[in-house]
C-alpha cells in the first residue's frame, strides 16, 4: 500500500515535470487545433496570431497578474516570440541564444550559447534575435553571423549548423525561421550593408541547401535587371529580414523585402528597383517566384515591405477569396490576392505625406520630387523613418474579422546621402536605430492600435497611446487585444471595441510581439520587457 | 510597526497629491570626460584627405542635426576642441555607444566613425572657437542678481529644477546662450529622461486641472498613456493618474524659465560670457 503511496506520488512528479513531444509538420499544418501551444512565430502558417484560448476575457481581464518572470542573462535588446510547445517554453536572448523555460514556472531547462565573433558589428540593425522555429524534435536557429542552427529540443545539443551567408557581404540574421514539410525557411538582413537579398530553404535533416532565390538581380539577365539603371542592381538590397508566411494550399511561401541600395538616394539607380520594396510568392518545393507585388517602387525612404503578411480568407464582391494583407512600412494597409497577386484594396492606417493615394492596380501616385525626395537640409516627410509600422507584427482575428495593427503616426526630415554605394558600408546616413533622417517638428510621434475591416482597411476603432511604442498585437478567442505603449504599460483591448480593460507596467519598453498558450488548464499571456519575460495569468 | 505604516502610508499620500521636493536631477547630458588623447597608433591618424571629406560628408548628414554643420552645437555639444578632452578612441567610443541624449551609432562600420572622428578631430581647426566678448566676471553678478540660482545649481549651490549649469560652457556655445537666454521655449534641450520619445523636445510646460478643480502647471516630468508627472517651479513632483484629469494642455514652445531679453546688451554679453566660462575643473 505504501509502495503504491509513493509509485503515485513519483508517477504525479513525472508527469509535473514538462515533457517533450515531438512536432510532426502534421500539428504545425493544424496549430490552430492546439491553442495551448504556439508552435510557429506568427502563431501559426497565415501569421495571424490568433490564439484561440477563451480563458482570459473582457470580463475578468482585470484580474491579470503576473504569474512568473525571467531575468534573461545577458544584455541587449529582447525582441523575442517565443514558441510553446507542449509546457516547454524556447525563447531567445541576444544576440542569438535560446533558452528552453518550464512554461508554467519560467524555470530554465537549458540554455545554448552559439559562437559568434565578439567583434561582429551588424551595420543597420540591432544584435537581437526574434525567435526560433521547430519541426519534429528540432529546433532552428538563425543566428546574428548567418548561421542555421539545428538544436535538439530536449537538450540544446547541435545537431546541424549550415552557413546561410557570409557576413563579410553584410548579411546578419536576427528573424525566427519558418519550418514546413521537411524544411527549413530563412531569410536575411543587411540591407544597409548592400546586402543581396534572399531566401534559402534547408533540408530540415541533414541542413543541406535545397534551394535559394535571390530577390534582386545578380546579373544583367536575371529577371528585373532591367529597372534598375546602368547595372545598379549590383548594389544589393531586398534583403528578407523578417518571418513571411506559407500557405499550404497552394504550396506558396509569402515574404517581404527590404529596401533598394544606397537607401536614401535614388539618383543612381533609377527604376523600379525590382524585387525590393515587394512581397514575393516562391513555390516551396522549388524556390520559384510565382507572382509579385511592389509596393513602393523606386523607394528612397527605408520604407522596407518586410511587414509581416497575414494570410486570411474573406467574400469579396459575394465571392470567397483567399487573401493576404499587410500593413506595409509606407503606411498604406493592402489587400492582395494571395494565388494571384492581384491587387484588391490599399488604404493609409496611418499618416502619411508622400503619395496622393494608389492607382487601380495599387502603385503609388507619389507627390512631387522636391517635396518628398531627401535632401541635404532634409524633407519633411510622412511616416518617420522607421515606419508606420516595423518588425512588430499586426494580428487577425477569424473571429471578429478585424486586423489588428500597432500603427506609428510621425514624421522625419529625410536626409539624402551619397549617389556612390561601397559595399559593407551604411551610406554615411544612418544613425541610431535608423537613419538618413531626423526627427520631426517637435510634435511627437505617436502610436495606436488601430483595428481594421481585414478587407477594406477601413478603420473600426483605434487606442491612442502616448509614446513611440514597438510591440506587436495578439488577438484572443477570449475577445482581447494585447500589446504596450512606450513607456511599457503592457495592455489588454477589447477586441470589439477598443475598450482598455487593464494594464500593468512593466517597467522597461516592450520591444516584441505578446504570444499566449496554456499549461495544465491555466492560461497565460507573455511578453518581454528590458531584459525579462513577463507571463501573465488569471490568480 | 503599525505606525511606521501609517507613516509610510502619510508620505505617500503626501507625495502623491501634495507633491515633493527631490534632488536635482542633471537634465543635460553628461559634460565630456577628460581623456588622454590617444597617441601613435590611432586609426585617425592614418586617414587621408578623401576619408576626411567622406567624414565632413557623414558629419552633415548625421551629426549637424543636433551638432550644427560647423560642429559649434545646437542641441548637442560644441565639439570645437573635443579630441583633447576625450582623445580619438573616446569620440570614437561616443559615436559608437552613444552618451546622455545621443544615440549609439549602430550602422556605420568602424571604418566609418573613424572617418567621422576625423572630421570632428579637424573642427577646432577649421573654425575658430566662437569667444564671448562679455566680463564673466561682471556675468556672475547678473547671474545672481536675475536670480537664476533659484532654479539652476553651479558648483552645488542653487536650485534644482533647472539643468545644472557646472560644465554647460563646453556643451552650449555664446551663439546658442544669446538665443535661449531670449526665448527658452524655442530651442530647448531634448528630452533625455524618456529615450522612447526619440530626442523630442524636453522641458514641456504641461497645464492640468484634476476633476476637483486642482490647477497645476508644470514641466512634464514624465508621461505614459495612463500616468503623467509634472513637477512645478517650485519643484513639487505632482503624479496624475490620467483618469483623475479633466483636462491636460501641453503647451510646446513655453517653459518655465524666463526670458531674459530684457536685460541690457550689456548685461546679456556679461552673462553669456560668465556661462560660457563654466567648464568645470579642467
Amino acid at each position: 500500500m505504501r509502495a503504491a503511496k509513493y509509485l503515485v506520488m513519483v508517477m504525479a512528479l513525472c508527469w509535473a515535470l514538462p515533457s517533450f513531444a515531438q512536432v510532426p509538420y502534421e500539428r504545425l499544418l493544424n496549430s490552430d487545433a492546439e491553442p495551448q501551444n504556439w508552435l510557429m512565430y506568427g502563431g501559426n502558417y497565415g501569421s495571424q496570431r490568433f490564439s484561440g484560448l477563451k480563458q482570459i476575457t473582457p470580463q475578468n481581464a482585470a484580474n491579470l497578474r503576473v504569474a512568473w518572470v525571467y531575468q534573461m542573462r545577458g544584455g541587449g535588446v529582447m525582441e523575442s516570440s517565443p514558441l510553446i510547445v507542449d509546457g516547454i517554453m524556447y525563447v531567445t536572448e541576444p544576440p542569438s541564444n535560446v533558452t528552453a523555460l518550464d512554461a508554467r514556472t519560467g524555470k530554465p531547462l537549458w540554455h545554448y550559447v552559439p559562437q559568434v565573433p565578439r567583434d561582429f558589428v551588424p551595420v543597420g540593425l540591432f544584435p537581437t534575435n526574434r525567435g526560433v522555429a521547430i519541426l519534429g524534435d528540432k529546433l532552428y536557429l538563425a543566428t546574428i553571423d548567418d548561421h542555421l542552427i539545428a538544436l535538439d529540443a530536449k537538450s540544446g545539443v547541435v545537431r546541424w549548423n549550415s552557413l546561410v551567408a557570409d557576413k563579410a557581404d553584410g548579411y546578419a540574421i536576427t528573424q525566427a525561421p519558418l519550418a514546413i514539410n521537411g524544411k527549413i525557411v530563412v531569410g536575411v538582413g543587411g540591407g544597409e550593408a548592400g546586402a543581396h537579398g534572399f531566401l534559402s530553404c534547408f533540408d530540415a535533416n541533414t541542413g543541406k541547401l535545397l534551394w535559394q532565390t535571390y530577390t534582386v538581380p545578380r546579373s544583367a539577365s536575371d529577371p528585373g535587371a532591367d529597372t534598375w539603371a546602368d547595372g545598379s542592381w549590383s548594389n544589393g538590397g531586398g534583403t528578407t529580414w523578417n518571418t513571411g508566411s506559407y500557405d499550404p494550399e497552394l504550396n506558396l511561401i509569402y515574404w517581404g523585402t527590404g529596401n533598394p541600395v544606397p537607401d536614401w538616394n535614388g539618383e543612381g539607380r533609377m527604376g523600379d528597383n525590382l524585387f525590393t520594396c515587394s512581397l514575393i510568392a516562391l513555390d516551396a518545393d522549388t524556390g520559384k517566384m510565382k507572382w509579385y507585388f511592389q509596393f513602393s517602387p523606386h523607394e528612397t525612404h527605408d520604407w522596407d515591405s518586410s511587414e509581416p503578411p497575414i494570410l486570411f480568407n474573406a467574400s469579396i464582391d459575394g465571392k470567397p477569396r483567399k487573401l493576404v494583407a499587410l500593413a506595409n512600412r509606407n503606411a498604406f494597409y493592402y489587400v492582395l490576392d494571395r494565388t494571384t497577386g492581384q491587387f484588391l484594396t490599399g488604404v493609409p492606417f496611418a499618416k502619411q505625406t508622400w503619395a496622393k493615394g494608389l492607382d487601380a492596380k495599387g502603385r503609388p501616385i507619389k507627390r512631387p520630387a522636391a517635396e518628398i525626395e531627401p535632401s541635404v537640409q532634409g524633407t519633411l516627410v510622412y511616416p518617420t523613418l522607421t515606419g508606420a509600422i516595423n518588425w512588430t507584427s499586426p494580428c487577425y482575428s477569424p473571429i471578429t474579422g478585424l486586423f489588428y495593427v500597432n500603427a506609428r503616426d510621425g514624421g522625419a526630415y529625410y536626409i539624402k546621402g551619397e549617389r556612390k554605394f561601397e559595399k559593407g558600408n551604411s551610406n554615411g546616413v544612418v544613425g541610431g536605430g535608423g537613419g538618413g533622417s531626423r526627427p520631426g517638428p517637435a510634435d511627437e510621434t505617436t502610436t495606436s492600435i488601430r483595428a481594421l475591416n481585414a478587407t477594406t482597411g477601413e478603420k473600426k476603432w483605434e487606442y491612442k497611446m502616448v509614446g513611440d511604442s514597438w510591440t506587436g498585437t495578439l488577438v484572443t478567442a477570449g475577445g482581447l487585444v494585447f500589446s504596450a505603449d512606450a513607456a511599457g504599460n503592457f495592455f489588454a483591448l477589447n477586441a470589439d471595441t477598443g475598450e482598455p480593460l487593464w494594464h500593468l507596467l512593466l517597467g522597461s519598453s516592450v520591444r516584441s510581439n505578446p504570444v499566449s498558450y496554456s499549461v495544465d488548464g491555466k492560461q497565460y499571456v507573455v511578453d518581454s520587457a528590458g531584459n525579462s519575460v513577463f507571463a501573465f495569468a488569471l490568480p | 510597526m503599525i505606525l511606521a505604516r501609517m507613516l509610510c502610508a502619510a508620505s505617500l499620500f503626501y507625495v502623491l497629491l501634495l507633491g515633493f521636493a527631490r534632488d536635482p536631477l542633471p537634465a543635460f547630458p553628461q559634460g565630456p570626460q577628460n581623456g588622454a588623447k590617444e597617441g601613435q597608433g590611432s586609426p585617425a591618424d592614418k586617414l587621408t584627405p578623401a576619408d576626411i571629406a567622406q567624414g565632413k560628408q557623414i558629419f552633415a548628414a548625421q551629426c549637424a542635426g543636433c551638432h550644427g554643420f560647423d560642429g559649434s552645437g545646437q542641441l548637442g555639444p560644441n565639439l570645437h576642441g573635443v579630441e583633447a578632452r576625450r582623445g580619438d578612441a573616446g569620440i570614437f567610443s561616443v559615436i559608437r555607444n552613444g552618451t546622455g541624449a545621443m544615440p549609439p551609432v549602430m550602422s556605420l562600420n568602424d571604418q566609418r566613425v573613424w572617418q567621422v572622428v576625423g572630421f570632428v578631430r579637424t573642427l577646432g581647426e577649421s573654425a575658430p572657437v566662437e569667444v564671448a566678448k562679455g566680463d564673466p566676471t561682471k556675468g556672475k553678478t547678473v547671474y545672481e542678481a536675475n536670480g537664476c540660482a533659484t532654479c539652476h545649481a553651479i558648483n552645488g549651490q542653487g536650485g534644482g529644477v533647472g539643468p545644472q549649469l557646472n560644465t554647460i560652457g563646453r556643451s552650449r556655445s555664446p551663439k546658442y546662450f544669446y538665443s535661449f537666454l531670449r526665448d527658452p521655449g524655442k530651442n530647448p534641450p531634448p528630452d533625455t529622461s524618456l529615450p522612447e520619445r526619440g530626442g523630442s523636445a524636453g522641458y514641456l510646460l504641461v497645464h492640468v486641472v484634476t476633476k476637483d478643480g486642482q490647477d497645476v502647471t508644470g514641466i512634464r516630468v514624465n508621461e505614459d498613456t495612463y500616468t503623467i508627472v509634472l513637477r512645478d517651479v517650485g519643484g513639487h513632483f505632482y503624479s496624475f493618474d490620467k483618469t483623475e484629469l479633466k483636462t491636460i494642455e501641453r503647451e510646446p514652445g513655453k517653459t518655465v524659465m524666463p526670458s531674459y531679453g530684457n536685460l541690457s546688451a550689456t548685461d546679456m554679453d556679461n552673462l553669456v560670457a560668465y556661462l560660457s566660462s563654466l567648464k568645470g575643473a579642467q
